[in-house]
């Protein structure tokens, strides 16, 4: 039975002069009591097209055509041409909303409770006196140990899984029909994404919801929806039952979704990328004898690397921040962000760093660099002793020790255009005499890493995240380093651009016989590009050993739950 | 919080002993004769002596510092015979038989221009100040904090257009300037209908040389002081107000079905409150400290024209006070916003 039904959807953005088109003629069905996934990549319009359903689209120049009608039992309610005020009686009541950022979905100056109660009193469910216990029966609902301290608590007291918890039971708590999840766990450590999934599940057949479920991730979609739709550039690409999609895609971008992603259980020397699919639609041998590396050729290389000599060498490496001082500038309270950390990095080889957000992986990575005071412990490179140097001798040492960041938004000066960001570290440390051998490096680099040399005039924004990534990766390599840092390089990107960067890296390191260290939260990530992993809590070390000893049996409690928890 | 408080105030206390320091050394290399100025042309060699001694005015720059700091300071310990023991307003602690331990209230001196005392020349003036700058920032607040929500809600449309010009002219009019234009056309001009004088101040002598309280003579004054401020507040409401409007949690709120004036009661204003108090609280400050232009042009007068007259006159001890309750009152200003802002947003915790 039908339950909301979109007909024809179109919306766009903009002025009269400069319409961008979000979504294009968009049909869609949902179904009483089914979870309807709608997966795609950024920009895909599946979020736009969510918000339209109970119109919260912001209001900068938006135009929307087509229908949207809900079946309540015997009426027919059409979303798009009612009034505002008896759509505010639908809102919440009928359909509500899971928001995707818990720490910026909820008010900061209200306590929680407040905010889940204001819904219940908007839609007078029930007598004022009873919607506390209302509340607090919803949070005990939704798996909040402590519903009373949570009642009381202000926004910023809480963990970003917490007040995920809160906005579901903000969601549920008016017993909606229709429940929209717009990637509610993309915010959250994979140990808590798991979690939320299964709460959903389990309300999803108490309560007998119909709940449209967005996320850009294919595994989270699978493992939770009936039925799946997969959009592209604002369209529909397919759409069929979840087991159909993901054992048969027929449309060669889905393939290319599904395939690209790395998985724990095999470990491949290339990812199929979406373009594979798209250029060969019979493209079948992307997991065959020849792409797949097996154990005993895992083994040969390991050994080959644990023979190659020791680029990096660090020695229990300790980094804290100071949080605060006292009037004389004397340091009251410090934070230990890294704690006695020892681990080695042989030439040739990549090294993964594996940990959820806070476990002090980043000021690691930062810490080998330099770019982060170190407490104590040493960092040997070549013999040389890093944590000692001042900025003066490390200055030539910068060219073989290079970083790539994680977001390709924000690394990017806005006011350079590519040519000047590729060419300004060759400029500073002078390895090309002049402009043209300059220049024709840059080139070079560029077409290294996929792009045209028609880019270099470019400016950043013009880019796409993944072809800023590369650019990243370009400057890095103009100086010819032998070691890079990738700091989460991969996390901000797109499955199918991830894959892209990820083979990147890989012929690279063949290539000019790189070592990294790559950090991740992502474990099948690293199983796909590292030959050693680290995996790190809390600023310790908890394990260190090959991909497939730490995946297939991990020793320390804390990698077990790690995997446990993926999907 | 009272640790919060005593650090604010430690800061005030630096604040005016900088500022006492700063103006001495200014003062003091000045080409001004404090007993000319005193004393004019005609006077006594005696007189003189007797005067330069009483405030150490033959004696070097740290000196007469110290000796200031002195007569400010609540506690003192002083020879019987000092000279400027008959001016404090005291308290024997102990009584010696050559010096003696006193309490007193801090002491500003006297006004080298007519010799009475130039704390409660402050204190006179002080009120016609207050009483203008709070009707001012009302009436900034009332109309800023309409004007910004107007344009906030239509942004882009006409109206907001029509706010922002007005905000931008309005904001580009130096006070002088405002207060000129403003006399020229609600007293002079339009005078026949509006009845309002030129010139005056908050109590005026009527023909009787009663002291009576003319609140007509702050309406002119107001509009002039006020239109900066109105303008400054209305720009910074449109702003943090359209930034929370296209904040999550706003959608949030309105996913949950309430109603248009919840959303803007609850989650709008609250949220837009706090960079709005501070363009509020210092505007306040600076308008308490003294509308000087405003004050100088409607001669009305209050702290402002007091700190002008003692400037052109050289009363130095003026000078000082004025200075010192000018901080007193950035500081107090300054302590009400923080409480302020941990008032209306939870996650600010003043006394960290």
């Amino acid at each position: 039975m039908k339950i909301l039904s979109i007909e024809n959807l179109s919306i766009s953005f903009g002025q009269n002069d400069k319409l961008v088109e979000a979504v294009k003629c968009l049909n869609l069905d949902l179904n009483q009591g089914e979870i309807l996934g709608i997966v795609g990549e950024s920009g895909s319009g599946k979020s736009v097209t969510a918000m339209s359903i109970t119109r919260l689209l912001s209001s900068s120049a938006q135009y929307v055509s087509g229908r949207i009608q809900y079946f309540n039992e015997d009426k027919t309610i059409e979303l798009l041409s009612i009034k505002e005020n008896e759509l505010q009686g639908i809102r919440g009541r009928a359909i509500s909303i899971i928001f995707q950022e818990p720490m910026s979905s909820l008010n900061p100056l209200l306590t929680c409770g407040d905010q889940v109660a204001e819904g219940l009193l908007a839609h007078k469910l029930l007598p004022r006196n009873e919607v506390k216990d209302k509340v607090l029966f919803w949070f005990s609902k939704v798996g909040i140990q402590e519903p009373n301290r949570v009642y009381q608590s202000f926004p910023h007291q809480l963990s970003g899984g917490q007040l995920q918890r809160v906005l579901i039971a903000l969601a549920l708590c008016c017993k909606p029909k229709i429940v929209i999840a717009d990637e509610p766990t993309t915010a959250l450590d994979v140990g808590i994404q798991k979690k939320i999934l299964d709460l959903l599940l389990e309300l999803k057949k108490e309560f007998n919801l119909s709940i449209i479920f967005i996320s850009h991730d294919l595994g989270v979609i699978q493992y939770l929806c009936d039925r799946v739709v997969v959009m592209r550039h604002g369209s529909k690409v397919e759409e069929s039952e979840t087991s159909e999609v993901f054992i048969n895609p027929k449309q060669n971008y889905t393939k290319g979704l599904i395939y690209s992603r790395p998985s724990i259980k095999y470990k491949l020397r290339r990812l199929p990328t979406v373009t594979d699919f798209e250029k060969n639609p019979d493209y079948k041998n992307w997991k065959d004898d020849i792409n797949l590396i097996n154990s005993t050729e895992q083994d040969r290389k390991n050994i080959e690397l644990c023979q190659a000599k020791i680029l990096i060498d660090v020695n229990n490496l300790k980094i804290e921040f100071i949080q605060s001082r006292n009037w004389f500038g004397k340091i009251t309270k410090k934070i230990v962000a890294i704690q006695q950390a020892s681990f080695k990095i042989h030439e040739g080889e990549v090294l993964g760093l594996v940990g959820e957000s806070g476990s002090g992986k980043s000021s690691l990575g930062k810490g080998i660099l330099g770019l982060t005071q170190i407490s104590s412990g040493s960092v040997i490179y070549k013999g040389i002793e890093l944590t000692k140097l001042s900025n003066k001798e490390w200055r030539p040492l910068r060219k073989e020790l290079q970083i790539v960041f994680q977001d390709p938004y924000s690394s990017l000066n806005p006011r350079k255009n590519i040519y000047s960001a590729i060419t300004e570290p060759m400029i500073v440390h002078q390895i090309y005499s002049n402009e043209k051998e300059r220049k024709e490096k840059a080139v070079d680099l560029l077409e290294t890493v996929g792009l045209k040399s028609e880019h270099l005039q470019r400016y950043p924004h013009q880019f796409s995240g993944g072809q800023r990534q590369r650019i990243c990766i370009a400057r890095a390599l103009a100086l010819n380093p032998r070691f890079i840092v990738c700091d989460e390089s991969v996390s901000a990107l797109d499955v199918s651009v991830q894959a892209q960067v990820l083979n990147l890296l890989v012929e690279l390191k063949s290539k000019f016989g790189l070592s990294l260290l790559f950090i991740t939260h992502d474990l099948s990530v690293v199983n796909f590009i590292a030959d050693r992993i680290i995996v790190l809590q809390n600023g310790t070390i908890k394990e260190e050993g090959y991909p497939y000893q730490i995946i297939n049996n991990p020793k320390s409690e804390y990698t077990k739950s790690l995997i446990n928890s993926l999907i | 919080m009272i640790w919060f408080i005593l650090k604010k105030l430690t800061h005030g206390l630096g604040s005016i002993i900088l500022i006492i320091l700063v103006l001495s050394f200014i003062l003091f290399y000045a080409p001004i004769d404090p007993v000319r100025m005193s004393f004019g042309q005609r006077s006594d060699e005696e007189t003189i002596n007797l005067f330069k001694q009483k405030y150490y005015l033959d004696k070097s720059l740290g000196i007469q510092i110290f000796h200031f700091f002195e007569d400010l300071s609540p506690l003192q310990w002083v020879k019987n015979n000092d000279l400027r023991l008959e001016d404090y307003k005291k308290q024997f602690i102990f009584k010696g038989e050559f010096s003696s331990l006193i309490i007193k209230k801090p002491y500003f001196r006297k006004s080298f221009a007519n010799g009475r005392p130039a704390w409660d020349l402050l204190i006179e003036a002080f009120p016609s100040t207050l009483v203008l700058a709070i009707s001012s920032i009302l009436i900034a607040i009332i109309l800023g904090l309409c004007l910004g929500f107007i344009a906030s809600i239509h942004v882009n449309s006409i109206w907001d257009r029509l706010i922002l010009a007005f905000c931008s002219i309005s904001y580009s009019i130096p006070s002088y300037v405002s207060s000129l234009l403003v006399v020229v056309f609600f007293a002079y001009w339009l005078g026949d209908y509006t009845g309002l004088p030129i010139q005056g101040s908050l109590y005026e002598f009527n023909d009787e040389g009663d002291l009576r309280l003319e609140l007509k003579n702050l309406i002119l004054p107001v509009v002039a002081l006020g239109i900066r401020p109105v303008s400054m507040i209305a720009q910074m409401t449109r702003v943090s107000c359209l930034d929370v409007l296209s904040s999550d949690f706003i959608r949030t709120a309105r996913s949950k079905g309430i109603t248009n004036i919840r959303l803007v009661q609850k989650h709008l204003i609250p949220n837009c409150i706090n960079p709005i108090l501070t363009t509020i609280s210092s505007w306040f400050a600076s308008l308490l400290a003294g509308s000087f232009f405003v004050e100088f042009v409607f001669n009305y007068k209050g702290l402002g024209l007091l700190t002008i007259t003692s400037l052109n006159q050289f009363d130095i001890p003026l000078i000082m006070a004025c200075c010192v309750m000018i901080v007193i009152l950035f500081v107090i200003v300054n302590l009400i916003t923080d409480f302020l802002y941990s008032f209306f947003d939870p996650r600010i915790k003043f006394y960290d």
